[in-house]
């Protein structure tokens, strides 16, 4: 006989520091679009009780409401919500506890590791990727050290699902080094951006790049791309739209360089809907990371129709059917620059932005549905 | 014949701008500019500037007529040479004592001014005269500017005439009159110069000026060149008025003032009053502007000889109103004057004294005799190191290359550790100083550099006067920004990586060593020569970032036990002695326990390969240099306590022994691109037991085929990993002995040295002595 009571979701990370991270953003999807039968219980970790509580329900309008602006905001509209809570026993953690979260806390991990020694238990995680344990020279130094309470944890539970095949594979083969732990996997949704379908037109001359500048996501070599084109006479114009993280020196150093390069528009961090005016503008958007746990903004160009340039190996287009997109396996400046050129031919972009529009994405609500779906499951 | 040669010339005197408008600063400036041009006109030269870093820049004309600059006096391998010295007064004497101390070079000096070594009457400044004195005396040719500075060093040096050349202070020929100039139809000025201490010989010319016709006449003025103090100049006007003299024509002109050139422009003739010790510019200077010269000196020979016209008493102010009246209307009279100055006003253009100062330094330098070289017995090598008792890493490794070195060369210790330990091989030991740097005797000065700090005066020797250096490792950061200061070594890593520091990025360094980007080398790779490295990544750094050739020198294992084969009996001896259970998989990480070697990482690993349920154990074993109470703690709370050991006590050699033999695998983690092996890690590879490190660390040595490499961003999981891959690995690859021994041979002391004579250019070879 299946339990009735709610799913306990831990969103102590979120709850506490409410921030625009990627993770945090599936969070908020999650809550948004929960269809479950069960309803949700939020809670969250109590560091001085060194046990899970829970939280009022009504954090669920603050968190999923599209109008509060994620920081200091949102922490005031939560932070009164958070006083009424009841300490969770061990027994209804170990039924129904479920983590979306990734963090770096030994007692949160301890407390992880201690319910899910009931050998009975179903707590649940969601993983997201294991990039800084597996390429540390992506982040800053010392950080998958510090990651690795989360790991230890996570080493307990057996009940994960993933983000993507990557994700889960790695999980078997190089966190767990054993095939038998495993679990299913579930894109992410593509239908963040909100807004209509585009239509191709001859006017749409730019191309676009959105998400943070970090040196693994190539950026330097999307710039040096353009100025090859632009060096040939291809007076295509490219917009950036995101923040500069402090290890790009090499990506702050070319925009400084090409600071009144009109053919260049650097916004910076934008919100929402200037985002949606780039893309209205976008013939295509570029997406050449070297690693993702999933890559997100490629699959929401494809999702109004805009064509995308992408990496090869990024888990979220490898898992979508052929079309609409141009896939780069090895990403050099050349390599770029002609992958671009070649949509300059209207033709061949009108082609490309045909197949787009064939493209079946995945949406978040089908992202929560399965989820929901599994956390249900026996 | 004279082939190709090396020069080198003293370019200190420049860099102070304060010698720019000064008679030794033209010298030279006019020889540093015009060197490569002369130098070159028949030969291919090197040419080398010395330069005080400590000191201001040099303007970019004067460097850019230099293969290279160097900011020290020592040069690795002797060899034919010139050196230059533009102002033996100028600068330290020491940092160039070892040139000046050379056979085989030929050292040359201009000698500008000798009243600038005598001037003061204080005890201090005497004896540092004398000191300077006998540097001077050092050297083997002499180019005094004046004919006094030329009598000068005859007399207090003894030096013959056969080692003086006169030369001259260089002047820029003026502009020429331009069109309407009324030099030759109306009288120009006349000019006066010196007087000095003499009022007499100034009121003589003011005398003559005001008596004579052209002088009464209403546009002819009398300029008095100097700085005069104004009771002389009020008496002296008043005397020009009562002379007979025009009121307003008797004027007072500074010798820097920008009008002086003007003047001799236009001049009627220049009247010279007194000689002496003063430098003879403003005779040059109307020379080259063609203008006529009176001489009434007491006595000629200040080196002006031999410019000037007619002579004159000074006290013969009717005479000298005659000549001042026949120069400034005789043409035909005042064009001879020129005609008779004009091979002396060749000598005094900047052009032609450099000419004649290059082409005659050649000839000397190509006729002189070749100084023998070391041949015929054991190079004499000075070594600057700390030594044992002192305890780090390189003092070890000095004590042991100490005995090494001792058997092919006649080694000299010098050192700053009190009461050293003194190895076998060497022939003398001496406290530290820079006498080994200037002396003549040693054949090489080599410096032993660890950048820590009780080894700050040897990093300030090598800084000062040069020499070949071996950097046992990388400067620590810290310790070099506290010995050059944190402002100049910003300014050293910004030059390394072409790049300014970000906010914070030389903060974020000091606080974690190994994420710093910069190796901090490049003053010590430009003053060393050679610079020798222990790692093959360093050497290609050193070439890439400061575009120099540091020899890498593969690290010598120092034999402290048997490493012969890890064949089964003893191993499993060793495992029964240190309770090594049967099964269990021991991997150690020898060395300093510090954060660097990332222990927390290590542990982390462990905890993976718990979890893959391999038995594993770590072991550190070697001497904590951080409080392991945390560490413990961690391993506490992962529930490893009895799979991390903590093996500090004595004797701690005797326990690396055994581990070596009884291990199955190590860890030799140094976190950082810049990758350095370590004594440690030569340990574990010369016993045959595969080795976990970093890549940049793997990079750094020839590695065998057992050391495995993960990435230098160290992360507990990539450990975990190559601690598992190498473990199925060594199932299936049992033997590597033949790469061991390989290894074992490249990396020995005897190896080490031979390579470290090639790279002092010296003979390995015993000899007998």
């Amino acid at each position: 006989m299946m339990s009735t009571s709610p799913i306990l979701i831990d969103l102590t990370e979120l709850l506490g520091n409410p921030i625009r991270t990627g993770i945090q953003r599936v969070e908020r999807e999650i809550i948004r679009n929960w269809p479950g039968q069960l309803p949700l219980q939020p809670c969250r970790f109590d560091a001085a009780s060194g046990g899970f509580v829970t939280v009022s329900d009504s954090v669920f309008y603050v968190l999923g409401s599209q109008t509060t602006h994620p920081g200091e905001a949102e922490r005031q509209l939560l932070q009164p919500r958070l006083q009424q809570s009841r300490r969770l026993s061990v027994a209804e953690l170990s039924q129904r506890l479920f983590n979306p979260e990734v963090f770096y806390d030994a007692a949160r991990a301890a407390a992880y590791r201690s319910i899910c020694s009931d050998p009975s238990n179903r707590v649940s995680w969601l993983l997201f990727d294991f990039l800084p344990y597996l390429r540390p020279q992506d982040y800053p130094p010392t950080t998958s050290r510090s990651c690795m309470h989360y790991l230890y944890a996570m080493t307990a539970v057996r009940r994960v699902c993933s983000i993507s095949q990557l994700t889960q594979q790695q999980f078997s083969s190089r966190i767990m080094r054993d095939p038998a732990r495993t679990g299913p996997f579930f894109p992410l949704g593509g239908d963040g951006l909100e807004m209509e379908k585009q239509q191709f037109s001859v006017a749409r001359t730019g191309f676009s790049y959105i998400g943070t500048i970090e040196p693994r996501k190539n950026v330097a070599i999307v710039l040096e791309a353009f100025e090859l084109l632009w060096a040939r006479g291809v007076d295509v114009p490219l917009t950036i739209v995101e923040r500069l993280d402090v290890r790009s020196s090499r990506e702050r150093a070319m925009l400084s360089r090409l600071a009144d390069e009109p053919r260049l528009n650097y916004l910076g961090h934008v919100d929402d809907a200037t985002v949606r005016d780039v893309i209205r503008n976008t013939r295509a958007t570029l997406f050449l990371s070297a690693a993702e746990g999933f890559g997100i903004p490629p699959l929401e160009s494809l999702s109004v129709g805009v064509p995308a340039i992408v990496s090869a190996g990024l888990p979220s287009t490898d898992a979508l059917p052929p079309g609409g997109r141009l896939t780069i396996a090895d990403v050099t400046a050349v390599n770029v620059a002609a992958a671009v050129e070649s949509l300059v031919n209207d033709d061949t972009a009108a082609r490309l932005w045909d197949e787009a529009a064939q493209l079946r994405i995945p949406s978040w609500r089908d992202f929560t549905r399965n989820v929901a779906d599994w956390l249900e499951s026996e | 014949m004279f082939g190709r040669r090396f020069f080198i010339l003293d370019l200190r005197s420049l860099q102070d701008p304060a010698s720019r408008g000064t008679a030794a600063g033209r010298v030279a400036a006019n020889l540093a500019r015009t060197a490569r041009r002369h130098l070159t006109e028949s030969n291919q030269i090197d040419l080398l500037g010395l330069v005080d870093r400590e000191m201001p820049d040099l303007d970019r004309d004067i460097r850019e007529q230099f293969d290279g600059l160097q900011g020290h006096g020592y040069q690795p391998v002797p060899r034919p040479a010139v050196f230059v010295q533009f102002d033996p007064i100028a600068g330290d004497p020491l940092m160039i004592g070892r040139i000046l101390n050379s056979r085989e070079v030929f050292k040359a000096t201009i000698v500008p001014d000798q009243g600038r070594w005598c001037g003061s009457p204080k005890l201090a400044d005497r004896i540092e005269s004398r000191n300077r004195l006998g540097w001077l005396a050092r050297y083997d040719h002499f180019y005094p500017v004046t004919s006094h500075a030329a009598d000068w060093i005859g007399r207090v040096l003894g030096v013959g005439l056969d080692r003086v050349t006169p030369t001259a202070i260089p002047v820029q020929r003026t502009a020429p009159a331009s069109t309407g100039s009324n030099r030759d139809s109306m009288p120009g000025p006349v000019l006066v110069a010196g007087g000095g201490a003499s009022r007499q010989h100034l009121d003589s010319a003011v005398r003559a000026h005001a008596t004579s016709i052209t002088g009464r006449g209403p546009t002819q003025s009398l300029l008095i060149i100097g700085n005069h103090p104004p009771s002389w100049q009020s008496w002296l006007r008043q005397l020009h008025i009562d002379s007979g003299g025009v009121p307003g024509q008797l004027r007072f002109l500074d010798a820097e003032s920008g009008e002086l050139p003007l003047a001799y422009r236009d001049a009627a003739c220049l009247i010279v009053l007194s000689g002496g010790k003063r430098l003879p510019t403003t005779e040059f200077e109307a020379v080259a502007a063609g203008v006529p010269i009176i001489d009434c000196t007491v006595a000629a020979g200040d080196g002006s000889a031999g410019l000037r016209g007619p002579r004159c008493d000074p006290g013969d102010h009717e005479l000298l109103a005659k000549l001042i009246d026949r120069v400034a209307t005789d043409l035909e009279f005042r064009r001879r004057l020129l005609r008779q100055q004009a091979p002396g006003s060749e000598g005094v253009l900047a052009d032609g004294i450099a000419r004649a100062f290059w082409q005659d330094l050649k000839g000397r330098a190509a006729n002189r005799p070749q100084a023998p070289m070391i041949g015929g017995k054991l190079p004499t090598i000075a070594l600057l190191s700390p030594l044992p008792p002192e305890r780090s890493p390189a003092t070890d490794y000095s004590a042991a290359l100490i005995a090494e070195l001792g058997k092919t060369s006649d080694l000299h210790v010098f050192t700053d550790t009190p009461s050293p330990t003194l190895p076998s091989g060497v022939s003398s030991t001496s406290p530290l100083s820079a006498f080994p740097l200037l002396s003549r005797r040693f054949d090489r000065v080599v410096t032993v550099m660890e950048t820590t700090l009780p080894h700050r005066r040897i990093f300030e020797l090598l800084m000062r006067y040069g020499g070949a250096c071996i950097q046992y490792d990388l400067p620590s950061p810290r310790a070099y920004l506290q010995w050059v200061g944190e402002q100049r070594g910003r300014q050293i890593a910004e030059s390394e990586l072409k790049r300014p520091l970000a906010q914070g990025e030389l903060e974020r360094w000091l606080a974690d060593e190994t994420t710093a980007e910069a190796t901090f080398l490049g003053e010590m790779a430009s003053q060393s020569a050679p610079l020798c490295v222990h790692s093959r990544t360093i050497a290609k750094l050193v070439q890439d970032r400061f575009n120099i050739v540091a020899p890498y020198l593969p690290l010598a294992r120092l034999q402290r036990w048997d490493d012969g084969p890890r064949t089964p009996a003893p191993r499993e001896a060793a495992r029964a002695r240190l309770g090594i259970a049967s099964g269990e998989i021991a991997v150690v990480a020898f060395g300093t326990l510090a954060a660097p070697t990332a222990p927390e990482d290590s542990i982390w690993a462990m905890s993976m390969l718990r979890d893959w349920s391999l038995p594993a154990a770590l072991y550190f074993v070697g001497e904590p240099a951080i409080d392991t109470a945390g560490l413990v703690a961690l391993s506490n709370s992962l529930g490893l306590a009895d799979r991390i050991h903590f093996v500090t006590a004595a004797p701690l050699g005797q326990r690396t022994q055994e581990f070596l033999l009884a291990a199955d695998l190590a860890v030799q983690l140094r976190g950082g691109s810049l990758g350095m092996p370590s004594a440690p890690l030569l340990d574990c590879v010369t016993a045959g037991l595969p080795t976990i490190v970093t890549a940049a660390t793997r990079d750094s040595i020839d590695a065998p085929s057992y050391v495995s490499a993960i990435r230098n961003e160290i992360s507990p999981v990539l450990i975990a990993e190559a601690i598992a891959n190498e473990l199925a690995r060594e199932a299936a690859i049992p033997q590597r002995e033949a790469e061991r021994d390989n290894f074992r041979a490249r990396h020995s002391l005897p190896a080490y040295v031979a390579q470290l004579m090639a790279a002092l250019s010296l003979d390995p070879s015993p000899r007998c002595p």
